[in-house]
């Protein structure tokens, strides 16, 4: 019952695109189109509140709720697993939850919207796919997957230099991607020199490892971890493969950018969690100090490049870039609070930069730019959009009582443990991160509105806008005052990771 | 009643929600809706006054997430905080309500008012440090969006800009603070660090960085020097926000957390000693600025800050319940002034103290009870500022003399420049051309009220030193009182000499000095230093690092690109002319060569024929010729 209900949740996408696509063919009406699409993608929504109620929080970590593993292609040892537990839940309700909203932003898009709806759709499922998949193959399919219709997302309704920003986004993850497969590979034929049994069954490695009592050979793991590592690394991205970051958020449309931002960003930090520390924990430890301070060069870097954007959508792309580095930050620390820390950092991210996004793209669409010193004055025109840009922007500070706060302060709180020094030097981010929102929101959202500004009297939100915001704000504020239960979620999610880092060390 | 404490800042909560729900009908109306909110906050806090002041106290407590503890705390010290927050709360709506009559966005501003009452209840409220963190930043916020609630004004949002991001260097600093104590007690609860503290589980080291990074938070929030720079800007907001806000209660938050955390302070010797440093150095440089200035609120504003160095000081020298004395008579004093300043502002519309001048024969109400709070905070005997004042001066001379003589000094400053203020503004002709009137009765009846504490509340002096430390104070010494009230003399003297019977000019005095004069007025150039610091990081450094993003790091990744790119068409010129070109070559001789054979299948039979009997003759050409060889 419970993995045909997981089933459930990750095909309803792939037949609501069809469906989509279809119903698009046959009626052109725009407004029917909409109405399809919001329907469709309401309905894994749903069925994922109902697992949510069906949740057992109470199962030790390291164990799938809504497990299922069905042979596939027996020849090459792949089969069809997938499995959900506290680490990938948030994840995949984040993008449940996330789809309809973004079909709802984008009801003001006029360019082919049935093309742009099922393109949605099969992001979804991609994603959804990702968290779930516990067969390496399965898992890099479905990671390969999303590439595709994000690629055209940003081929057909990009900016004007998408061209060059979808090329650069597919290849540079991409490439990441094969250097990930032969790591992949690595382990797959390792397994097989062990035991003899050729597969890419995650949960049957894994369960190998653990239970079996060998672990991967540490000059195997010293050559597997850092292919693994780069992959997820360029994925999360970590500086210095970050680059691909803004390029493809400055060209992406604002749906686009959404899920690039809040979910495929997470992609590379569940993989690291998952995959990478989860089969390989001595490697893990053995490179935490590199990551760590990676992870740190992150956070300065991509706050003090915010500092020096002019287009404000760039200037969250590497807030992101800043923000991906606590989580980096946090697992590299190997200890408890500060790892369930950047694990929900990836959640709480995915949430506050939507908004960020959503934010940013309906000010483009009604002002027309986004460029900073074009700007100013946009909250005397804008004053319901700038309020609420003035909640994510301190949402996105890591204000306390938000939910961006609660990252932040237990990885700090556990990596202060660790160590002092990497911490306060990583919380020097926290006053660069504060600066450029606020230099951004005086410029451009206060003082006086030019006369062109006033003269083209913008819409400010309209109701397609408001609802999606208001649900994600709302989100944000609740777990922001009451962050236990997706802590407890978490904390189920990482626990064994945890135990396995803490039996190396 | 004890048991339901933690209800006391709820009220506030629902009046805010309400607000947020109903502010857009209610508009000015709002302001009541606020003050139902404060007041009962301030009842629920009066029923517990008589148990807590018996000596009970009340705590709750329970988990919020992993193993963090949420939880408050009522004793006297969190109690006597509480009361005058809620008061002082109320009587500042409804001043609002007046100030705020013919301002639009009123929905904006009670909502934030009442987000930051609730948030200053709450930090007072909280039993452990993060707690106090949380809603201490969450007041941050409030300061910020109040300071900017002229947005429009590029002064304001850049007054607003500069206030969060120098408190939050502070902030920073102290969650430093906050995390080391939790990494050395193991939890940041009150009553734990302090026992254990007591217990002696600490190292003292530690505890003097940790001690330190708290201390680092109250500079920022309570402007203290180095980070003081935000204060005079913050003067930007409306009126009732800087009486509130920036007066009365949020920058005697960091005060009140030293005061709780006093034990600890109390361990680390080189912590007080800085803090004796840091209080002194603000106490009489930003004195000195308030003599020079002519902006009625930023006069105040200094002022605001000499006074809270006055209070560090005397937690420096040990003595926090002078600090707290000092806390509630400023509170009133200051709230005072303040909203007279709005008063005299909102009657001659100009913040300039000598465009006003021969205010008092238009402002009578606001002009007597500026007077009453001058005279406080002048340090007058009898009236409240006196008492507070003499004890810190007290402390401060047992602590460390050099310390006293300053602060002396600073009396004498503050006496002058708070009767220059009255004696401009109030005496004299009149300067501006202003249609000077009485403000409305909602603006003049806090300003009566107050006027009473703000000369009596020194009563309150032995009831709180009794509460707070269970016994009756006295002086060991008199000399820093009598210096005290000889320099408040000499101040009011001076200050009449000068701007009320114009025995010598202060124009002349200031070109005498001149560059000091201009030292002050530039306020030290502190600012402008940190303009061009933030300037450097945020403009040339981001600018820098920009470029290196750009060409370097992605240059480097267009660099691959770029290779590639160049592999491939090498790749397909090579495969186009030398693979491809073998195989064409071979097609070309071919084709050639079948083109030339071509011409002999003509399909003509005398073609054919000619071939024929050619191929016959060099055939026998050939076997004659074999034939002869052979």
């Amino acid at each position: 019952m419970s993995f045909d209900l997981l089933n459930i949740l990750l095909f309803l996408p792939l037949l609501g695109a069809a469906v989509v696509f279809i119903g698009g063919t046959l009626n052109k009406q725009p407004a029917f189109i909409k109405g399809l699409a919001l329907a469709v993608s309401l309905l894994p929504l749903a069925v994922n509140l109902y697992m949510l109620a069906l949740y057992d929080w109470q199962l030790p970590s390291g164990n799938y709720q809504f497990f299922g593993s069905v042979n596939w292609i027996d020849s090459l040892g792949i089969t069809y697993t997938v499995g959900l537990d506290g680490l990938s839940m948030p994840l995949v309700f984040l993008t449940s939850l996330l789809t309809p909203l973004v079909v709802l932003l984008s009801y003001d898009e006029h360019k082919d919207l049935r093309t742009f709806f099922t393109l949605l759709l099969l992001l979804e499922c991609g994603l959804i796919g990702v968290f779930v998949a516990l067969d390496f193959f399965l898992f890099y399919l479905f990671w390969e997957l999303v590439l595709i219709p994000m690629y055209f997302l940003i081929l057909g309704w990009g900016g004007p230099r998408r061209r060059y920003a979808a090329i650069k986004f597919f290849i540079y993850t991409h490439v990441a991607s094969l250097v990930m497969l032969v790591g992949i590979f690595a382990i797959v034929i390792w397994n097989f020199q062990q035991t003899g049994i050729f597969t890419f069954d995650f949960v049957a490695i894994s369960e190998m490892l653990r239970s079996g009592g060998v672990s991967l050979p540490l000059n195997l793991q010293y050559l597997i971890f850092p292919a693994l590592f780069f992959g997820f690394a360029v994925k999360i991205p970590t500086v210095p493969f970050h680059t691909w970051l803004p390029d493809a958020h400055v060209e992406a449309p604002t749906g686009g950018s959404v899920f690039l931002a809040a979910v495929m960003l997470k992609m590379g930090g569940y993989g690291l969690v998952r995959f990478a520390f989860g089969l390989m924990p001595e490697a893990a430890v053995h490179y935490a100090l590199p990551m760590a301070v990676l992870g740190i060069i992150s956070m300065l870097w991509g706050a003090v490049l915010a500092l020096a954007q002019d287009d404000l959508k760039k200037m969250i792309a590497y807030s992101s870039v800043s923000h991906m580095g606590l989580l980096l930050f946090g697992m590299a620390m190997l200890q408890e609070r500060a790892f369930n820390g950047a694990v929900l950092q990836m959640f709480a991210h995915g949430l506050i930069s939507a908004m960020l996004f959503m934010v940013c793209g309906i000010l483009q669409h009604s002002v027309g730019t986004r460029r900073i010193g074009d700007l100013g004055g946009v909250a005397s025109v804008l004053p319901r959009l700038s309020a609420i840009t003035v909640f994510t922007f301190f949402a996105s500070v890591g204000l306390p009582g938000l939910l961006g706060f609660i990252p932040e302060l237990q990885v700090f709180l556990g990596a202060f443990s660790v160590n002092k020094l990497l911490t306060v030097i990583a919380m020097l981010s926290m006053i660069v991160t504060a600066a450029y929102y606020l230099w951004a929101l005086e410029r451009a959202y206060f003082g006086q509105p030019s006369a062109d500004l006033q003269e083209k009297k913008p819409h400010d939100l309209q109701w397609f806008q408001t609802v999606p915001l208001l649900v994600l704000g709302v989100l944000v504020l609740v777990l922001g005052v009451w962050p236990a239960p997706i802590t407890d979620m978490v904390a189920q999610g990482t626990g064994y990771i945890i135990d396995l880092l803490g039996g190396v060390r | 009643m004890l048991g339901y404490f933690w209800l006391i800042p709820l009220p506030v909560l629902v009046t805010l929600l309400l607000t947020l729900l109903l502010g857009k009908k209610l508009g000015l109306k709002s302001a009541w809706l606020g003050m139902c909110g404060t007041v009962l906050s301030f009842c629920l806090a009066l029923a517990c006054a008589p148990a807590v002041f018996a000596g009970e106290s009340a705590s709750l407590s329970f988990t919020w997430f992993d193993n963090l503890q949420f939880g408050f705390l009522l004793d006297k010290l969190s109690l006597i905080l509480l009361l005058l927050v809620a008061f002082l709360a109320t009587l500042i709506l409804l001043y609002a309500y007046g100030y705020m009559e013919h301002e639009s966005g009123l929905l904006r501003f009670f909502a934030e008012v009442q987000l930051f009452v609730f948030s200053m209840l709450s930090v007072v409220l909280a039993d452990n440090l993060l707690q106090a963190f949380i809603f201490w930043e969450i007041m941050g916020l409030c300061s910020y969006l109040l300071i900017g609630f002229w947005f429009f004004k590029p002064s304001a949002a850049a007054a607003a800009k500069k206030a969060f991001l120098v408190t939050r260097v502070g902030d920073v600093v102290m969650l430093v603070g906050i995390i080391l104590l939790f990494d050395m007690f193991g939890s940041v609860e009150y009553s734990v660090m302090l026992s254990q503290a007591a217990a002696g589980n600490y190292d003292e080291f530690w505890l003097t960085i940790a001690t330190l990074c708290i201390f680092g938070g109250v500079i920022g929030k309570s402007a203290q020097f180095p980070l003081h720079v935000w204060l005079p800007d913050a003067m930007e907001g409306p009126t009732p926000v800087s009486a509130l806000i920036h007066a009365a209660t949020m920058v005697k938050a960091g005060i009140y957390l030293c005061a709780r955390l006093f034990p600890l302070f109390a361990l680390t010797p080189k912590t007080t000693d800085f803090m004796l440093i840091i209080g002194t150095v603000t106490a009489l440089g930003t004195a000195l600025m308030a003599v020079v200035n002519r902006d009625f609120k930023r006069i105040l504003a200094f002022s605001t800050l000499s006074q809270l160095g006055f209070m560090v000081v005397s937690l420096g020298a040990l003595n926090y319940v002078a600090a707290i004395l000092h806390l509630v008579n400023h509170a009133f004093f200051k709230a005072l002034l303040f909203m007279g300043a709005g008063s005299a502002i909102h009657g001659t519309g100009t913040n300039d103290i000598y465009e006003m001048g021969g205010l008092l024969k238009y402002q009578k109400v606001t002009g007597l009870t500026i007077l009453c709070a001058t005279v406080s905070i002048a340090g007058l005997p009898p009236f409240a500022g006196f008492w507070s004042k003499d004890e810190i001066l007290l402390a401060a001379y047992l602590a460390a003399p050099p310390v006293f003589w300053l602060l002396a000094l600073t009396s004498l400053l503050t006496a002058f420049y708070m009767f220059r203020l009255f004696f401009v503004v109030f005496c004299g002709p009149k300067r501006g051309d202003y249609h000077g009137h009485e403000s409305s009765v909602p603006m003049i009846a806090p300003l009566v009220v107050l006027s009473f504490f703000a000369l009596g509340s020194g009563a309150l002096t032995q009831p709180i030193t009794v509460l707070l430390t269970g016994h009756t104070h006295s002086a060991s010494t008199h000399l820093p009182m009598i210096v005290s009230i000889f320099a408040v003399i000499i101040g009011i003297g001076l200050s009449a000499a000068v701007y009320l019977f114009n025995v010598f000019s202060a124009d002349k005095a200031a070109k005498a000095a001149a560059p000091l004069h201009k030292l002050l007025l530039n306020r030290y150039y502190i600012d402008r230093l940190y303009e061009k610091i933030s300037y450097w990081f945020a403009v040339r450094f981001a600018e820098l690092a920009d470029v290196i993003d750009k060409y370097v790091i992605d240059g480097l990744v267009n660099l691959v690109a770029r290779v590639n790119l160049g592999l491939a068409t090498f790749c397909r010129w090579f495969d186009y002319y030398v693979v491809d070109g073998l195989i064409r070559g071979f097609c070309f001789v071919v084709s050639g060569f079948g083109g030339y054979m071509r011409r002999y299948a003509s399909g003509g039979l005398q073609g054919y024929l000619a071939l024929v009997l050619g191929g016959v003759f060099v055939l026998l050409l050939v076997a004659i010729g074999g034939v002869s060889l052979l």
